[in-house]
């Protein structure tokens, strides 16, 4: 965990990145689960396609909570809609973190004639 | 920092799945051609059913571009569910009538995503789409014309075995 950088953190989690692996580490919840680059779409995917207006609407208490469990990641989650919105969020910062960094790639390091 | 987006993928999020709604829309066009061709073999139209046999091979064939495009660009494509295929039809007109309108669907299905590529300057997917869109020229000028032979020769009497034999006859020249 050493070698990896911040990606983007909010008050329940972190996302890092760990240049060495080519991996992606979510810490949430206590636990640091390894993801891969597809991993990490997959469970982002996955949380944005909930819908969070349903839920709360819903009066059965198994509409409470969503369990997720992304392909190829050795880790479920069972998310109520707090726990959503904070992972929804998290996932969303880092995705734009992650933007910013191939357009400073792109830009900065690797600049082409105009 | 690494750019793990780009080491494994030159695809955008986006495009990526602006690609995949694609698959899936061509992968609809060939069940739904294969249901037309089933129709016109079992009312006896053996040409219509031929050449609509062509047309669904065809649009897998799309389908199957697209799909590979995706993967190549280190993407995920995803083998799409095809759901709700109609196999029955009002008449042999309303099939034609049908095809274009599944055709032109297509096509503005196409020029948006062209258009999105543009917008996020991709240019090697605008360029990948380009013989798309040529493509559906050729598409949509046939499935017209299937249609106006129905103007043209009319549908009393032998009007629609003559239609059957001439919709295997229509080529689009450039």
């Amino acid at each position: 965990m050493s070698m990896a950088k911040v990606i983007f953190k909010n008050e329940g989690g972190c996302l890092y990145q760990d240049d060495r692996k080519s991996c992606f580490i979510l810490e949430y919840g206590g636990y640091c689960t390894p993801l891969s680059v597809p991993c990490f779409f997959c469970l982002k995917k996955k949380i944005d396609e909930v819908d969070i207006v349903a839920m709360i609407a819903n009066p059965d208490p198994s509409a409470d909570i969503e369990i997720i469990s992304p392909h190829a990641c050795d880790r479920c989650f069972v998310l109520t809609v707090a726990e959503l919105l904070i992972l929804k969020d998290l996932f969303a910062g880092a995705r734009v973190m992650l933007e910013l960094n191939s357009i400073l790639q792109e830009r900065v390091y690797a600049p082409i004639a105009v | 920092m690494k750019d793990l987006l780009r080491l494994k993928t030159s695809l955008t999020e986006e495009v990526e799945s602006l690609l995949n709604e694609q698959v899936k829309m061509e992968a609809k066009s060939s069940a739904i051609y294969l249901a037309m061709a089933s129709w016109c073999d079992r009312h006896g139209f053996d040409n219509s059913a031929t050449f609509f046999y062509s047309q669904s091979d065809e649009e897998r064939s799309h389908m199957m571009k697209i799909f590979k495009y995706i993967n190549d660009l280190g993407g995920a494509a995803v083998s799409p569910e095809i759901t709700n295929v109609s196999s029955e039809f009002d008449s042999f007109r309303g099939i034609f009538e049908e095809a274009l309108q599944q055709e032109i669907s297509v096509t503005q299905s196409l020029n948006r995503i062209a258009a999105k590529c543009q917008k996020l300057q991709d240019f090697t997917t605008f360029n990948f789409l380009s013989w798309f869109l040529n493509e559906q020229v050729e598409e949509e000028y046939i499935a017209r014309r299937c249609l106006e032979l129905f103007e043209v020769i009319g549908e009393e009497g032998v009007g629609l075995y003559t239609i059957d034999k001439q919709i295997t006859q229509l080529k689009y020249e450039v």
